[in-house]
């Protein structure tokens, strides 16, 4: 009965098979290498009539590890009859076929112990979840500029470290400690991690800081508080709560450094009304001295014949006006609620629980570990192949001299 | 050639590749293929012979000279390929025999204490014999 030709599938199934009965040893593929492709044949021709692909998919996933387990088997059973190491190694290494054996099965255990170590840690490690809270950072400046005869404007200008230097701020202990007691952590995580008592605040703000990431957004004044954790809902509560005391901590200092301001600023004033009651008194001992006559003579007649009265009440005048000035600025503020800053810290974003782990990235992971795999896999492969052929060819030469 | 007859139970107990494969033949020669069908029909499907695991324990057992070859030509009722066919020998139905009372000795004792209920008829696939 002849039968109908097999599907292309099957046909490309037999000849795969019948390549990799190179795994076997020569004598027994020799006596069995045919009627075992003939057998596959008959199972992947009843698997596809069952399922087709699928079926012949399921077949395979059996025949491979019997192919192996069996081949291994058969190795064994042929070096149990060498009596030395070097009858055995002989026998694994003479046949001409040996390099490819030893490509296929090496590469094949280096690639799966790899890639089974990938998988195994990948699963094993604990899952994390990020939170991310966005805050626009503005760097503390004041409405009231300290101004003096010989005084520079302080604040504003550009400060290339200022992100960084926040960033050491976030980190530091002021607002780690701070975020600590808040949430009760040393208690908190006395508890998560099996502690007798509470954590000293040194290990709980050690463990803070490795799960923290700040980043800043490039071409902004924005951060990201990036916070990793086991548990979602803590992630966000503590990527908040940091980003809360940090809020906190540079209003405080913003306010501190309005008053300060302030304080200058009314003591600058103060000075200024003690000048210009001394200039009024040197005025008025001047015109005595002098007998400058009242009314006072014109201008240029006052700054020939009585010069140092007239230098005097220049001094007066620009005292006068500096004092007014002073005064205009400071009330100015004051009325215009300058010294009321805005924040120089704003949520953007605030932190929520995330809904899936970003560690480990188990697709990427089991992707490299795949890859890594079967790259190592056929390197080692191959160099274990080349030293094989190489012993192969050199007992075989030993052999052939009488 | 002389062979010196062996004891059965010196064989025993078999591994279970070992007893399906001389079971499957002990209703007659049969080829590869015919012995794998052979084995799954009789357990239901639970035992799937790779042709690693068939050939090795086809092997074996033509060392222990429990079975021999007896023929090579094709199956009518597959197609037209030669192939191999095997069939026991006088030791090896006399080693599947002693398994098989070894077997049913145990199977006695479970039935005693109450753990076997009644015997199962297995049916077998296309009825081949």
């Amino acid at each position: 009965m002849s039968q109908p030709e097999d599907p292309s599938a099957v046909a490309r199934s037999r000849r795969l098979f019948e390549r990799l009965l190179v795994v076997y040893p020569e004598a027994h593929r020799n006596a069995y290498g045919p009627a075992m492709a003939q057998l596959f044949r008959d199972q992947c021709r009843d698997a596809w009539r069952a399922r087709r692909g699928w079926g012949l998919a399921a077949l395979w996933l059996r025949v491979v590890p019997d192919l192996v387990k069996t081949s291994v088997g058969e190795h064994l059973a042929n070096l149990k009859g060498a009596k030395s190491m070097n009858e055995k190694i002989s026998l694994l290494l003479r046949p001409r076929s040996a390099p490819r054996v030893v490509f296929l099965v090496v590469s094949a255990g280096v690639a799966c112990l790899v890639f089974g170590a990938a998988t195994l840690i990948t699963f094993l490690v604990p899952e994390s979840y990020v939170s991310v809270a966005r805050i626009r950072v503005e760097r503390d400046t004041t409405d009231i500029t300290p101004t003096d005869y010989n005084s520079r404007l302080v604040g504003g200008g550009y400060d290339p470290y200022f992100i960084q230097t926040e960033f050491e701020v976030i980190q530091s202990e002021l607002i780690l400690d701070r975020v600590i007691g808040e949430l009760k952590l040393n208690e908190a995580w006395a508890k998560k991690y099996g502690a007798a008592g509470p954590l000293q605040t040194a290990t709980t703000r050690s463990l803070l800081r490795r799960m923290l990431d700040l980043r800043p957004v490039r071409n902004t004044t924005l951060i990201e508080i990036r916070v990793y954790s086991g548990q979602p809902q803590e992630a966000a509560d503590l990527a908040n709560k940091l980003a809360e005391a940090y809020r906190e901590y540079r209003l405080k200092n913003a306010q501190q450094s309005l008053r300060a301001a302030r304080h200058v600023s009314e003591e600058r004033i103060k000075a200024q009304e003690k000048r210009v009651v001394d200039a009024q008194e040197k005025v008025a001992r001047l015109r005595k001295e002098l007998r400058v006559p009242d009314p006072e003579p014109a201008t240029e007649e006052l700054a020939l014949k009585y010069e140092p009265f007239w230098g005097a009440k220049q001094e007066l005048a620009a005292a006068n006006r500096f004092l007014d000035e002073l005064r205009l600025k400071h009330e100015a503020a004051t009325a215009e609620s300058g010294w009321a800053k805005a924040t120089p810290v704003e949520f953007v974003d605030r932190a929520v629980p995330g809904f899936r782990p970003v560690r480990p990235n188990k697709p990427l992971n089991l992707f490299l570990g795949a890859f890594g795999g079967m790259l190592l896999g056929l390197v080692t492969g191959a160099g274990m192949a080349w030293a094989a052929s190489r012993i192969g060819r050199s007992l075989r030469r030993a052999e052939a001299t009488p | 050639m002389a062979t010196t007859p062996l004891d059965p139970e010196e064989l025993l107990p078999l591994t279970p590749a070992v007893f399906h494969v001389l079971l499957a033949l002990a209703g007659g020669e049969r080829h590869g293929y015919a012995i794998m069908q052979e084995v799954t029909a009789s357990t239901q499907g639970r035992v799937k012979m790779g042709p690693g695991t068939l050939y090795g324990t086809v092997k074996r057992l033509l060392a222990a000279r429990l079975i021999e070859e007896s023929d090579e030509r094709p199956d009518p009722q597959l197609d037209d390929e030669r192939r191999r066919y095997y069939r026991l020998t006088a030791l090896g139905q006399r080693v599947v025999q002693a398994e098989a009372a070894r077997y049913a000795e145990i199977v006695e004792v479970a039935r005693g204490k109450r753990l076997l209920g009644k015997p199962v008829r297995i049916a077998r696939a296309g009825g081949a014999e």
